[in-house]
């Protein structure tokens, strides 16, 4: 194995953190590449956005480069942390891609400076035991050069080529213009972030078990509005449904909550059930808004909610609302909000009907379990909100509409946004940590919320308008790391 | 004790050669003084299977030892039953410990997070992070795009 240690760190961001050198971080980068590969690919290139290199393999180096540089100017350890990467044949077709991997490659608990009894990615304990812990036991590496090593990184070598993701290789420049090529330097960002300390770590998302029973320095700091338990507190069946606790996971750190009125805007879409026979059901709700009709607002709009109960419409088509409606299920809705259940033809086409048969506002109810997603389709005409609300609330809603008359339920919506509560934050304004239901490809838990708005660098999905910050008002990275103890 | 607390029931892989394995029955020597002949039972497996570097909790005196081939064996079946039913860390890593009673484990390539992106049909690209080699296969259909995200693109 050829092994090619480069630890270019930057003259000028060396000065620029002189003043504090003494407890800045340093990165030092080790490549696991043989001859002629990733690193070492001698393919000339033109420099791109900012990097200057013109091999194909300088300018991946000069990316993990800048990625670290980056990483090296908001942290502080006096223990250098270490990073072993290679570019690899990783799993892809012509339309998928794997394209890398990162994360803690050591784990240490019950070590002088931690909480004891807690498991820390090795970077976050080294920084706190004061000295690299594996040379301090005499911890030999295994055999791969790397067994050692903070974090390990690997990225797609054949992206963009023939058969994977065909002719959308990696964008290296840093200036983050990738256009439509998967920008490397956001990417490598973000699964650093989970290498230093940003994941769950040691914690089964799929049945709530700990490895070797201790909790991971997360659990403490992941709070369930639902229950008011932190990860800490709970069973591992309590943690398996708190996963799928959707937007009821909160992150109760104080720096990342500190950091939510400046990163965070204001405006979480929802919807209210109120009224005399509202019973249980009255409170709020989460829902997934439309991309076709008005958005909604702080004034919201609100009427009796009333279901559409047919499944053949006045013009013979099959499927709740996918014609014109029948004069019962028309009285019922005129002037109403109508609750339509998904299925069997498009939302725009549905809202559409409900609209001209007098409905003010729609709300769907999915048919399938889990967290309500939003409403695709488009038709300009439609001048009604709609929204879309889980199968499981849908349920709840319908035993309220069962006894009803064919004008009136007692039952009443506002579609509406809350202008008090941050998109991405709980009501006590603590961000929310992702929890689909059901559970997304093992996304879960250990990334902020989809909702978050502006986008975080550690959403599950890497957004094209991120920037490069990992701190406020840009972005609540760091303050989370920060609450773990870097 | 720490040890006989968190690794109650673990296999465990010992990575460093210079793991002391002494230490590690020191750490448990308490809880085997009523249990003699098969500490030395235990002992003499330690001595044997020094070379392989994997220990195990012996299952009559509860200490650590150095695990037989046939336990071996199992631990690398159980690993690779793991891979196939877990996205997470908790089910994969190797154990180590030292004298300071430091809890250490190395990582595998099953726990580290990826990144994965898809080519939806209208040609636009999505990236998605999931955790875990488990996560990958998910990960990597097109479905997953379609209802993670807020606003996402069902139209009926």
């Amino acid at each position: 194995m050829q092994k090619n240690q480069f630890t270019l760190k930057a003259i000028a961001i060396t000065a620029l953190i002189s003043a504090s050198a003494a407890q800045a971080a340093t990165i030092v980068i080790t490549s696991r590449d043989p001859a002629g590969v990733g690193f070492n690919d001698t393919t000339p290139v033109a420099p791109v956005g900012g990097n200057a290199g013109t091999t194909l393999g300088q300018q991946r180096l000069n990316v993990y480069r800048a990625a670290a540089n980056i990483w090296e100017a908001n942290l502080q350890s006096n223990v250098t942390i270490t990073v072993s990467a290679g570019w690899e044949a990783l799993t892809c077709t012509a339309t998928s891609a794997v394209l890398g991997s990162a994360g803690a490659w050591n784990i240490w608990a019950d070590f002088t400076g931690g909480v004891p009894g807690t498991w820390y990615p090795q970077a976050l304990a080294n920084k706190l035991f004061g000295t690299d812990i594996p040379t301090f036991i005499g911890q030999l590496d295994d055999g791969t050069g790397y067994g050692n090593v903070d974090i390990k990184t690997q990225f797609n070598v054949n992206l963009g080529k023939p058969g994977c993701l065909t002719g959308t290789p990696f964008y290296l420049g840093l200036d983050g213009n990738a256009g439509t090529q998967v920008n490397f330097m956001t990417t490598l960002l973000h699964e650093l972030g989970h290498g230093l300390g940003f994941s769950v770590l040691t914690v089964n998302t799929v049945n709530g078990s700990r490895f070797a029973g201790l909790p991971s320095i997360w659990e403490g700091l992941m709070v369930d509005n639902s229950t008011g338990k932190t990860w800490l507190q709970m069973t591992n069946a309590e943690r398996t449904a708190s996963t799928l606790n959707f937007r009821r996971l909160a992150w109760k750190g104080a720096n990342a909550t500190a950091g939510v009125p400046s990163v965070l805007s204001f405006g979480v879409p929802g919807l209210a059930i109120s009224g005399i026979n509202a019973g249980s059901a009255a409170g709020q709700y989460e829902v997934g808004t439309a991309s076709f009709g008005p958005a909604l607002n702080t004034l919201g709009v609100s009427g009796e909610l009333m279901p559409v109960v047919s499944n053949t419409t006045a013009a013979g088509a099959t499927g709740p609302a996918c014609g014109p409606l029948t004069a019962a299920d028309a009285l019922a809705v005129n002037g109403k909000v109508a609750l339509i259940d998904r299925g069997a033809c498009g939302f725009a086409v549905k809202v559409k009907n409900a609209q001209n048969a007098g409905a003010k506002a729609v709300v769907i109810a999915d048919n399938v379990a889990g967290s309500p997603a939003g409403l695709g389709g488009a038709d300009p005409t439609i001048t009604i909100p709609a929204v879309r609300i889980s199968l499981a609330d849908a349920n709840a809603l319908k035993v309220r509409l069962a006894t009803r008359s064919r004008t009136k339920s007692g039952v009443f919506a506002n579609l509406f946004v809350n202008a008090s509560q941050f998109a991405g934050a709980d009501l006590s304004g603590r961000p929310l940590l992702y929890t689909p239901n059901p559970r997304i490809g093992g996304s879960s838990v250990s990334h902020w919320d989809t909702i978050a708005t502006r986008n975080l660098l550690m959403e599950p999905s890497i957004n094209s308008d991120l920037t490069n910050s990992l701190t406020p008002p840009f972005d609540l990275t760091l303050p989370l790391l920060k609450d773990l103890g870097w | 004790m720490r040890l006989s607390r968190s690794l109650s029931g673990l296999t465990l892989a010992v990575l460093g050669a210079s793991l002391s394995l002494g230490v590690l029955a020191d750490a448990t020597r308490e809880e085997a003084k009523a249990q003699k002949p098969a500490k030395k039972q235990a002992t003499a497996a330690t001595k044997k299977a020094a070379d392989n570097l994997v220990v195990t909790r012996d299952a009559v005196t509860g200490e650590l030892r150095a695990a037989t081939a046939d336990e071996v064996r199992s631990l690398q079946g159980s690993q690779s039953l793991s891979i196939s039913t877990s996205s997470d860390a908790a089910s994969q890593p190797l154990m180590r410990s030292n004298t300071g009673n430091m809890l250490g484990a190395r990582m595998t390539d099953e726990t580290l997070s990826y990144s994965v992106v898809v080519r939806q049909p209208d040609g636009a690209i999505e990236q998605q992070c999931a955790q875990g080699k488990a996560g990958l296969e998910a990960a990597l259909k097109p479905a997953f795009t379609k209802r993670p995200s807020f606003g996402a693109l069902e139209t009926k």
